[in-house]
């Protein structure tokens, strides 16, 4: 067995002093940094109590909590695993220490919104239109005020296509009104009959009445006077 | 019961956050004898006492780790 190999070996025995529940490692081996996250992962198992063990040692005794059913055997066993998986975790960690932090600074110095200068040109801050897009762009906007307004859209629509400048809207509406219409030659002679208005309607019992009466007088023909007929039939017996 | 931690690997004043803690449930003393912090522990019964002992020596060993950063 190679000499490193049995160091290592004899680094994690279990010490025949501490019991079972004991066990002994070396620092060069298990740095400070292993052995207290290991020991920390096992607070909620048991009882964890650390010594020192000489000058390079460190001795590490668990006892389990009333009521549980882990044997000290067993702590013992499941924190050797702990302690070589701890191990894996703190050498990685340290290969990949330049590299996670060249990445995190990398993140947010990306996520922090770059500063745009003033003197920066309008064709470099939209990479992204095409030259003479951007040329024309960039034209209108050095001499373009806000007030401008170059193609009359903020005009009114009456001020624009008046044929009078009007002074006031009344003095208009006076001149609309005071205007003679012109009335055709052959319209003018056309005399147009007044509107004859309906008759109204009077109450309904005498109108009903009278309009009986009248159409009845009409209406009815000329009955001979009573006596006439009377008398001749008379005078002939 | 008496429990012994070494300043190297206890800090102190996780210690002492640990007597502080546990004084209220059983009778908890502390002194320094060279690189140990020594704590007597002692309450009702037998058991007791093992296991505030051991939840003694827990909350110590935690705080020292977290006060490292480690934990």
């Amino acid at each position: 067995m190679p000499v490193s190999k049995a160091a290592a070996a004899s680094s994690k025995r279990s010490s025949a002093q501490g019991g079972p529940g004991t066990v002994s490692v070396h620092k060069s081996l298990y740095p400070n940094e292993v052995l207290f996250g290991t020991a920390f992962a096992f607070l909620d198992r048991c009882y964890v109590h650390l010594d020192v063990e000489g000058t390079d040692r460190i001795s590490i005794e668990l006892l389990p909590r009333p009521g549980s059913t882990w044997t000290q055997a067993d702590l013992a066993g499941e924190f050797k695993n702990e302690l070589v998986n701890q191990a894996l975790r703190f050498r990685l960690a340290k290969q990949t220490e330049k590299v996670r932090t060249m990445i995190v600074g990398r993140a947010i110095g990306e996520a922090i919104p770059a500063e745009v200068s003033t003197n920066q040109s309008f064709e470099s801050r939209l990479p992204d239109l095409p030259p003479e897009v951007a040329r024309l762009l960039a034209e209108e906007e050095d001499g373009l005020d806000f007030l401008d307004d170059p193609l009359g859209i903020a005009v009114p629509w009456e001020e624009k296509y008046s044929k009078k400048p009007a002074e006031s809207p009344t003095a208009e509406a006076a001149q609309v009104v005071a205007q003679p219409v012109e009335i055709p030659a052959a319209v003018a002679g056309v005399k147009i009959p007044a509107k004859k208005t309906p008759a109204k309607k009077a109450a309904p019992g005498k109108a009903t009445a009278k309009a009986t009466a009248k159409t009845t007088a009409k209406t009815a023909p000329a009955k001979p006077a009573a006596g006439t007929k009377r008398r001749s039939a008379a005078g002939e017996s | 019961m008496t429990l012994r931690f070494h300043k190297k690997i206890y800090s102190r004043a996780a210690v002492k956050s640990a007597v502080e803690t546990y004084g209220a449930v059983a009778t908890v003393a502390m002194h320094v004898e060279g690189e140990y912090a020594v704590v007597d522990v002692e309450a009702g019964s037998q058991e007791d006492t093992a296991e505030v002992a051991g939840e003694l020596g827990n909350w110590a060993l935690g705080q020292s780790i977290v006060l490292r950063g480690e934990g």
